[in-house]
């Protein structure tokens, strides 16, 4: 899409206006990227000497000791990006599968209450965790769920369902009911149309509500925390914390390796689904209207 | 497109399937290690203490020698441990919550400030009775038990102890000609931070305001509040003194520092304020006076500590606090320590495991990985040699305060006193408060949140 | 053939998986925090265990806290913040990459959403690096650059760099929602506005913003939800500190829970952001008109 601004040649209003954009783009990319360089010369280098981990420095000397550490020395990173991988994406495999079929069963039929059940998912998960954590673990107690990588699975499937049922609700509403009908006289079952019509169909809007999920289940931090005692068992991010407590003094180059660590799989599936991402949630902004 | 939107398709299917098949495997897993349990008589007992490298290490020197022992003994207790969070605050809640859902470990590291409340909400066991019977009782300093008890009775073991005092440059001192005799009152204290603000290098470190948390209290404010007469917690009545004239006075001490501006009261009031007083400007030699106990001769200024200071025991001295009465004294802190769950699969088993980990040979070889208190045990220095010359000697030395030492018990609601009194001392460092105007304040506040019953005003 | 009755049965049937997750873990806990702050009940301590109804007196007694009114207030004022510094920079980028023949779209697009896919605890770790106070702090050298003195922001400035992350965190989020609803307007509108003689900012007032007002409304909801419970990113970075200057909401639930083991007076105030939060969505709903 061409804008009318830009057809004829520009003027001088338009080059400064230009000029403005650009600026704005320069200053926005400075604080968006800025932070990280910290973080990537800290976890890559050999600190000078009286100089606080804290600070950004330019490091004399470059070495991987910090991914040594985290990855085969104290850090064991290796299991603890195991247990992430399979809480994460249990939990949002799940979550998107649950998801799908309700979101699918409230795009389709109306029956009493259906806003007031949907709203209310949504508004009951303001009540922090800080206050339901008891309750919480009291159940996975019950269902023998402490300290089990399911229970924390189970958790994050729990906590992503209903912002993903909205979504989900929202993309099948876009899918005629014209290419469901037409597929009923073929014969296809309910199930059959779902999974041979619709989720094609909503495909985008599922990596782009998968995308959103696994950011926010990968991000977990106070739920694994309580649940988990098991060394074995730990997370990333709680063994982020743990071990780089020497005595007092933190190792801001292994704790940095092991953010790198971390932050590596939410961006390479974010590249991943990055188009669905986009395209999901212009399909998704649309839906509602 | 079309292709390519197909291909995708079979793509988040895979994804799909393989996670819940992910999550089918965990579930799997789940239920086979839970049937593993029970069977045989053989009972493990579970041991919780934060999940910080050396403490680990230090525990699992304890863990592995008593099933060694138990091993050969035949007896058929083991003991795994179950690391908690890093940090204090996570520590705590976890601690707490495994507590209140009945799943906390049946061997617990506490803190001090948790201990009162497990107790009185029946979670932790009272190990008294084990105690009296336990024959190395008698080598233990009086005042390490004296300051666990709660209600009269024991939970932890009595034999975590730290000793605080100021610590001082020596050096510094020195080579600005300043006499570093201890202050017995707060007005000798007063000369001598004088005389090193003319010296040009900062007088003084005393832990106040919000942002030091914990430390507020227990490194500053309860020291400072006990060198003036009267009670904090009265035990007769079960109250918090809110509002006393030791109180005002205390309060006092931290506007004379501030007014003068010998206290770091920028850094008191940045997030971790302990980075440029202890780790930064005590080291450097810019900041010459600390308060703090014995584990900073080992974590913070150690050889292998946050900041080494190099001839650390040449350059750096203890002064214990000054007193209204001119009788300087030390605070000796206690209460924290190992508990037994109440609900534990096995009382006996639990205790014959804390009894263990105070066996001299069992310390004598955790104390390799580091030292970081003094023992409290009065023989260990005969029974394990090595640790007279350890850190110096300087722990030894400070169990000879453990004599005269001050305590204090950890008492029901401390958590809300501690809070407070961060409030009100950042609210006098930073001038916007009378010392009367910050205990009336903390006074209210007091009474509103622990209720009028619980706290009293002298 | 299925009848239509067996039909809509096994549709519900579709929907239990999703419910019953949400009601086990998530409802029955709140359901249970709800009770709870009709109690004295304790996490730890004598009333841990004997504890009793004490009506709204958990209630009186925050509507009396002046600590509890300042972090009201403050959550509000952190959300209307939030709101317009992330709107702001949200559309304005969103409108700029909606051009286009821009060049750099696409690696703006990538630099703008990167924060948002970085984990909390990496978060605050390096905004800690950031706002370091003193000359070596990443942000005052950055500024020393333009001859500005070092400020001492978590102190000085807590609530404005609490604010500051949060735009760098979820401007991304922002952008993305709008940017989807911007490309969506069918380029004829667009054109028939400017037949009509309309400038580009009567278009964008009139015609393009009113158009994706349903994508701003979830977008608003989703934020301002996230913002009044914000809990992590503030726990992290200042605790609630100096003195109750960032305590917001989140955090006082928190400290009242497990700093003061006082679970009735924390799950009352839960409850109350829950209100709070009905109430600021059918604002929302009210304004925009939008029907959901």
């Amino acid at each position: 899409m061409r804008q009318r601004i830009f057809e004829t040649s520009p003027s001088l209003s338009q080059r400064v206006t230009l000029i403005g954009i650009y600026t704005f783009m320069v200053v926005l990319s400075l604080f968006c990227l800025i932070p990280f360089v910290w973080p990537l010369l800290s976890a890559f280098s050999i600190k000078p000497e009286n100089v606080s981990g804290l600070y950004l420095y330019w490091p004399e000397q470059w070495t991987l000791k910090g991914f040594d550490d985290a990855i085969f020395g104290r850090g064991k990173a290796l299991t603890l990006l195991r247990n992430s991988l399979i809480t994460t994406i249990g939990g949002v495999g799940m979550a998107v599968i649950f998801s799908a079929l309700g979101g699918y069963t409230l795009s389709r039929i109306d029956f009493r209450f259906k806003r007031a059940l949907m709203y209310s998912f949504l508004l009951i998960q303001i009540i922090p965790s800080t206050a339901t954590i008891l309750p919480f673990f009291i159940i996975m107690r019950e269902l023998r769920l402490v300290d089990s990588l399911f229970g924390v699975t189970i958790g994050l499937t729990a906590a992503q369902i209903p912002f993903l049922l909205w979504v989900m609700k929202g993309f099948f509403d876009e899918v005629p009911r014209e290419l469901e009908e037409s597929a009923a006289l073929d014969g296809a079952t309910r199930w059959g149309t779902l999974w041979h019509v619709m989720l094609p169909l909503s495909l985008p809007g599922l990596g782009a509500a998968s995308v959103l999920a696994f950011n926010s289940a990968w991000a977990a931090f106070f739920m694994p925390l309580i649940l988990l005692s098991s060394p074995d068992k730990f997370l990333l991010p709680l063994g982020l914390f743990r071990s780089i407590i020497g005595y007092t003094n933190i190792d801001y180059r292994m704790m940095n390796a092991m953010s790198i660590i971390y932050f590596l799989p939410s961006l390479l599936f974010f590249v991943l689904a990055r188009r669905y991402l986009v395209r999901g949630m212009m399909a998704g902004a649309m839906a509602g209207n | 497109m079309d292709q390519n939107s197909r291909l995708k398709r079979r793509d988040v299917l895979r994804i799909m399937a393989g996670a819940s098949g992910m999550a089918l495997l965990a579930a799997c897993g789940v239920s086979g290690s839970s049937e593993s349990a029970g069977g045989s008589e053989a009972i493990e007992l579970t041991y919780m203490t934060p999940d910080r490298e050396l403490g680990q290490q230090y525990d699992k020197i304890i863990i592995d020698s008593f099933n060694e022992r138990m091993k050969k003994e035949g007896k058929p207790w083991s003991v795994k441990a179950v690391p908690g969070p890093a940090t204090d605050n996570d520590y705590n809640t976890k601690v707490n919550v495994d507590a209140a859902a009945g799943t906390m470990a049946d061997i617990v590291g506490l803190n001090s400030s948790v201990v009162a409340d497990l107790a009185a909400s029946g979670a932790i066991a009272d190990i008294t009775p084990y105690l009296d019977k336990w024959p190395e009782l008698t080598h233990v300093y009086p005042v390490l038990r004296e300051g666990n008890l709660i209600n009269g009775k024991n939970y932890t073991l009595p034999v975590s102890a730290s000793t605080f005092t100021f610590f001082y440059r020596k050096d510094v001192l020195a080579s600005n000609g300043i006499n570093d005799a201890q202050p017995k009152t707060w007005d000798d204290f007063y000369g001598i931070c004088d005389n090193i603000a003319k010296a040009g290098v900062k007088p003084v470190c005393l832990p106040a305001a919000t942002p030091w948390g914990g430390g507020t209290w227990e490194e500053g404010f309860r020291m400072v509040w006990m060198s003036f007469e009267g009670e904090i917690y009265s035990e007769a009545e079960k109250k918090w003194i809110v509002s006393s004239p030791g109180l005002l006075k205390a309060l006092t001490v931290y506007q004379t520092l501030a007014k003068n501006k010998w206290l770091t009261v920028d850094e008191l009031l940045n997030p971790n304020p302990w980075e440029p007083t202890k780790y930064q400007q005590f080291p450097a030699g810019q900041l010459a006076v600390c308060t703090g106990g014995d584990w900073q001769w080992t974590f913070d200024w150690g050889p292998t500590g946050a900041t080494p200071i190099e001839g650390l025991f040449e350059k750096v001295g203890r002064w214990q606090f000054p007193s209204e009465t001119g009788n300087p004294f030390v605070f000796v802190g206690t209460g924290g320590g190992s508990v037994i769950n109440a609900k534990t699969k096995n009382m006996d088993a639990a205790w014959e495991f804390l009894a263990h980990s105070l066996r001299a040979e069992v310390q004598c070889e955790a104390n390799k990985i580091y030292l970081g208190g003094p023992s409290g045990m009065d023989n260990f220095g005969e029974l394990c040699p090595e640790y007279k010359t350890q850190v110096g000697g300087k722990m030894l030395e400070a169990t000879e305060f453990f004599a005269t030492g001050k305590i204090l018990r950890n008492q029901t609601g401390e958590s809300k006193i501690v809070d407070g009194i961060g409030r009100a001392t950042e609210d006098v460092i930073t001038l916007k408060a009378t010392p009367e105007e910050a205990m009336a304040a903390f006074a209210k506040a007091m009474t509103e949140s622990l209720g009028a019953d619980n706290v009293k005003q002298v | 053939m299925i009848s239509r009755r067996s039909e809509r049965n096994m549709l519900f049937v579709f929907l239990v998986p999703a419910v019953l997750t949400v009601v086990v873990f998530t409802i029955l806990p709140a359901l249970w925090a709800v009770a709870v702050s009709f109690t004295d009940r304790a996490l730890t301590g004598e009333r841990a265990v004997t504890y009793g109804y004490v009506g709204f007196s958990n209630y009186i007694r925050l509507f009396e806290n002046e600590t509890f009114r300042h972090s009201v207030s403050l959550t509000l004022w952190y959300t209307l913040w939030t709101n317009l510094g992330q709107f702001t920079i949200g559309m304005a980028t969103a409108l700029f990459l909606n051009r286009a023949n821009l060049w750099g779209k696409t690696f703006l697009l990538a630099v703008v959403v990167l924060p948002m896919v970085i984990p909390g605890v990496i978060q605050s770790l390096i905004w800690s690096s950031m706002l370091a106070m003193g000359e070596y702090g990443t942000l005052n050298r950055f500024m020393g650059l333009f001859g500005v003195e070092p400020i001492a922001w978590l102190r000085e400035a807590p609530m404005l760099s609490v604010t500051l992350v949060n735009f760098w965190n979820n401007s991304g989020f922002a952008m993305i929602m709008f940017l989807a609803g911007l490309e969506n307007i069918p380029n004829e509108v667009i054109e028939a506005a400017h037949i009509d003689g309309a400038s580009p900012w009567q278009t964008l007032i009139r015609i393009r913003l009113p158009l994706i007002r349903y994508v701003i409304m979830l977008w608003l909801l989703l934020n301002t939800l996230g913002c009044l419970g914000v809990f992590d990113l503030v726990y992290t970075l200042t605790r609630g500190g100096p003195g109750n200057l960032t305590q917001l909401v989140g955090i006082f639930i928190y400290d009242q829970s497990f700093k003061f083991y006082e679970l009735g007076l924390g799950s009352a105030a839960s409850v109350i952001l829950l209100f709070l939060s009905l109430i600021i969505g059918i604002i929302y709903i009210r304004l925009l008109r939008v029907s959901l």
